[in-house]
């Protein structure tokens, strides 16, 4: 519930919601906790208590939010589509929608008689709203980006044009809207599915301006759950919305606590206060021999980013030198915990496309690493460049978070085998995560700031877009790497692979977008665009009476599988 | 008097400034961008110099920093960036009425078991009670406040293995004292007294031995005062200035003094608050906290001076 969230413990203490924290990190694969024919506890114990971890929301604006991939924004609102337990796209308040044959143009028609809690009617007008509303630069979204796709975006959230609706956003009637695209997406519904294009109540907005949250009680929402109570001091408690379109919910009140630390939120389950909790790192073993423990891959990944116009690092056997160099297994047994994934893939197990034959850089297999072959690629690198020995490099510096321990470790471990097996000696240098964020946005076409990095990253939508095209495609914000844009001798194969990237983004054939992908992320892996350490996963305590706890690949429960999560006798 | 406290009031208004000047230079010299953490890894430059712009980060330093006092003037703190677009008054409206519940209840029992045990060491200066009462009131004190929580949490849990259902973390209501609102409220008051007991008893001991040397008191005993009256009235007055000195100080700090206990409990005070808001650039609040430790402080200190008038009526303000 992170989306496009670089993965630090800054962002910990500024993400407050620990069930957002643990749920972002519980995708991957979907799970479930369900033992069946339990007979469910009367409806006035129904009662849901998750802890927020250390603070309120950030903001409980759909327009506005970095964690709006699950609950509470999926509960309290609900959009167009949304994505499925299965992780694939589904309709949500559409009824159906078609694709133009030049894929630019969606059709979504609405279910009949749908209305906000509060009873108002809810059309296409509302949605078109609302859609707008996150564009308009007065709303001062910081995720608006997610609907970058649409026509004339610039123009709006730009102020050029003064709004969408009418341009890109085309309401037919009150059951009908089509949305324009500037460019061919597939995953154009996958960025949909996200809480930008949620719909809110105009009313409640026209009537409280920004403080319309607050009032959240009065309606503004058409989601599975409405809201019962908002404080800024106490939290959030969600009861069914009667007026839902779906099956109705068994869970009677979801309580979100304003609660502690990590620690205590743990011991606090342990005291039946919570009915879920992170498990600390130091209570890990204990906690797994308790019931509800659950040990789930996340759609995560961390990796070393690599400048490809910093030298030596535009040299890409020298790249493929420092991936080998590192043996995975050894650093995740020791440093991390046996429940991560060492990996080599860009695009993360779970997600769409998951290609299971890639290899390692030089086709190397596993994640082991191939210490001789490091050796000689870096000889060859070196030889390559000009330099006649390790000590004629460029000084290499890899920058890190330091408030993020186990980040420290593995880099110190890295360097440590980088040493051993390569004899180069790599400047370590810790930064606060903020400050290797602004760095990271200083060096897109640059050759500094940072040369390398240590960093993460956790799935806006399954698409292998948001892992392939975002980060390696040409003109991308993302692409802090510089790939295909640098002075490299792969570079022209490089831009080859950012048009393959590009073919895929618009590509109709499933199949035919799955290989291109597939074929796109090997080449990338092969010119180590970044090196993946391992993919995430999370350790979590559930109250083993909870039924039907069941996760898509994002690591959130659908909006609709909601209504079968119930608690047992 | 009243020119005293016209003139401390004027002090404070240079006060406030001088720090909020001080906190805006460090902030705006500071390398990270507010803008870039509240985006995260949601950048785009556009985005971006939009929201400079909004936040009126784009400007010469001199006019952000006057716009924020003429913002000021009328009571307006600003906006925060996280929690977003709240304002920065909301914020300090929710968060400290908690603060300064806990802090005060929290002192309240401080110097409740503070001073009194301090006086009976101080009486029983050099015997067993007077070892065990400061060895514990050292202990307590060198012992570092998350720490003690931790012991105080697992305390709690063993309640709850007990059969004794108690909150390990949470606040209940502010200023509400219904059974559910005490249970919530009793560990991390009862954590805050603890954390600090121990200082107050030491220093009312010391200063009560010292005055108990004093010729005033041989002279108090030598007339055949009772010797709680010869405590009570002649040597604790006395002995007492000190602790209004601290006193004053802790006034100031009540406000933002326990992020550990807010944190580990998971209070939403404005202590906690402050603390992300370090971590998070989150400027219009960081202001605002660090202008509102400024006020307690002068307050604190102003208060300790007028105390000091009322128990010793030597001490004249002017």
């Amino acid at each position: 519930m992170q989306p496009k969230k670089r993965l630090r413990l800054v962002s910990l203490l500024s993400i407050s919601c620990i069930l957002i924290l643990f749920l972002t990190a519980c995708a991957g694969e979907s799970t479930q906790s369900t033992q069946k024919n339990l007979v469910a506890a009367p409806a006035d114990k129904q009662i849901l208590r998750f802890p927020l971890e250390g603070e309120d929301f950030s903001t409980l604006d759909p327009a506005l939010t970095t964690e709006g991939l699950g609950d509470p924004f999926n509960l309290i609102y609900t959009g167009l589509v949304s994505i499925k337990g299965d992780g694939t796209i589904t309709d949500q308040l559409a009824a159906s929608h078609a694709v133009s044959a030049d894929g630019l143009t969606y059709t979504f028609t609405l279910r009949p008689n749908l209305t906000f809690s509060d009873g108002t009617p809810l059309t296409a007008r509302d949605v078109a709203y609302s859609i707008n509303r996150t564009l308009l630069p007065a709303t001062q979204s910081n995720v608006r980006v997610y609907l970058s796709l649409l026509k004339d975006f610039d123009k709006v959230t730009s102020g050029a044009i003064p709004t969408a609706i009418g341009d890109s956003l085309i309401v037919k009637d009150d059951r009908t809207i089509s949305i324009t695209l500037s460019k061919r997406a597939v995953y154009f519904l996958g960025a949909l599915s996200y809480a930008t294009s949620f719909v809110v109540e105009k009313k409640l907005i026209d009537q409280y301006g920004n403080k319309w949250t607050d009032h959240l009680d009065e309606g503004g929402g058409a989601g599975l759950f409405k809201v019962q109570s908002y404080n800024h001091t106490k939290g959030l408690v969600l009861v069914p919305n009667p007026r839902y379109y779906g099956s109705q919910p068994k869970i009677q009140q979801i309580q979100y606590i304003i609660a502690g630390d990590r620690d205590s939120n743990y011991k606090a389950f342990l005291a039946g206060q919570y009915d879920l909790a992170a498990v600390p790192p130091s209570q890990d073993e204990v906690a797994a021999k308790k019931p509800g423990y659950h040990e789930v891959p996340a759609l995560t990944l961390r990796f070393i980013g690599m400048n490809y116009l910093a030298k030596p690092l535009d040299n890409i056997k020298i790249r493929q030198a420092l991936a080998l160099a590192i043996n995975k297994d050894l650093i995740v047994s020791r440093i991390i915990g046996k429940f991560v994934i060492p990996s080599n893939h860009i695009v993360p197990k779970g997600i769409v496309g998951y290609n299971e034959n890639l290899t390692g850089p030089n086709g190397v297999k596993g994640t082991a690493g191939d210490p001789a072959l490091a050796k000689q690629l870096f000889q060859q690198g070196l030889q390559e460049g000009g330099y006649s020995s390790v000590s004629q490099l460029p000084s290499i510096s890899l920058t890190y978070a330091i408030d993020y321990k186990a980040a420290a470790d593995t880099i110190l471990a890295i360097a440590n085998e980088w040493k051993q097996v390569l004899g180069i000696s790599v400047k370590l240098i810790g930064l606060h995560g903020n400050d290797v964020t602004k760095q990271e946005a200083e060096t897109v076409g640059k050759s500094g700031p940072l040369q390398m990095w240590y960093d993460g990253w956790a799935a806006d939508y399954p698409d292998p877009q948001d892992w392939l095209t975002l980060f390696f495609g040409k003109g991308s914000d993302h692409n802090i790497f510089n790939y295909g844009q640098n002075n490299s001798a792969a570079a022209t194969q490089q831009q080859a692979v950012q048009a393959e990237m590009a073919q895929a983004d618009g590509e109709q054939d499933s199949a035919k977008r799955v290989q291109l992908y597939r074929d796109a992320e090997q080449k990338i892996v092969n010119d180590v665009g970044w090196i993946t350490t391992y993919q995430s996963a999370a350790v979590f305590l559930l109250n083993p009476k909870v039924q039907n706890w069941v996760t898509n690949p994002m690591g959130v429960i659908a909006t609709d599988d909601w209504a079968k999560v119930y608690i047992a006798q | 008097m009243l020119q005293f406290l016209v003139r401390r009031f004027v002090g404070l208004l240079f006060v406030v400034l001088g720090v909020t000047f001080i906190t805006f230079i460090l902030g705006y010299l500071a390398p990270s961008d507010p803008i870039k953490e509240m985006m995260g890894a949601h950048f785009d430059s556009q985005t971006w110099l939009q929201l400079r712009h909004f936040y009126g980060f784009d400007l010469p330093w001199y006019e952000q920093y006057l716009h924020f006092l003429a913002r000021l003037a009328r009571f307006d703190l600003g906006t925060s960036f996280n929690p977003q677009q709240r304002a920065v008054w909301d914020i300090l409206k929710d968060g400290v009425p908690i603060s300064v519940e806990l802090a005060l209840w929290g002192t309240v029992v401080t110097l409740l078991l503070g001073i009194p045990i301090g006086i009976w060491s101080a009486l029983k200066a050099n015997t067993w009670v007077d070892t065990l009462l400061m060895s514990s009131a050292l202990g307590l004190y060198a012992l570092p406040a998350f720490v003690l929580i931790v012991f105080v949490q697992l305390l709690v849990l063993w309640l709850n293995y007990a059969g004794i259902s108690w909150p390990v973390t949470g606040w209940g209501t502010a200023w509400q004292y219904s059974w559910s609102d005490i249970q919530y409220k009793l560990a991390p008051v009862l954590t805050y007294a603890a954390a600090g007991y121990g200082y107050y008893a030491r220093l009312t001991r010391t200063t009560l031995l010292e005055v108990m040397r004093q010729d005033y008191i041989r002279t108090a005993r030598a007339k055949g005062l009772q010797e709680w009256v010869v405590v009570s009235r002649h040597a604790l007055r006395n002995a007492v200035i000190p602790l209004i000195t601290v006193l004053g100080l802790v006034v100031g700090l009540l406000v933002t003094g326990s992020f550990f206990i807010e944190t580990v409990f998971g209070i939403p005070g404005v202590a906690r608050i402050t603390v992300n808001s370090v971590f998070l650039r989150n400027y219009p609040v960081i202001q605002a906290t660090t202008m509102l430790i400024a006020i307690g402080v002068v307050l604190g200190n102003l208060l300790a001076d007028v105390l000091y008038c009322l128990v010793d009526p030597r001490i004249r303000v002017e």
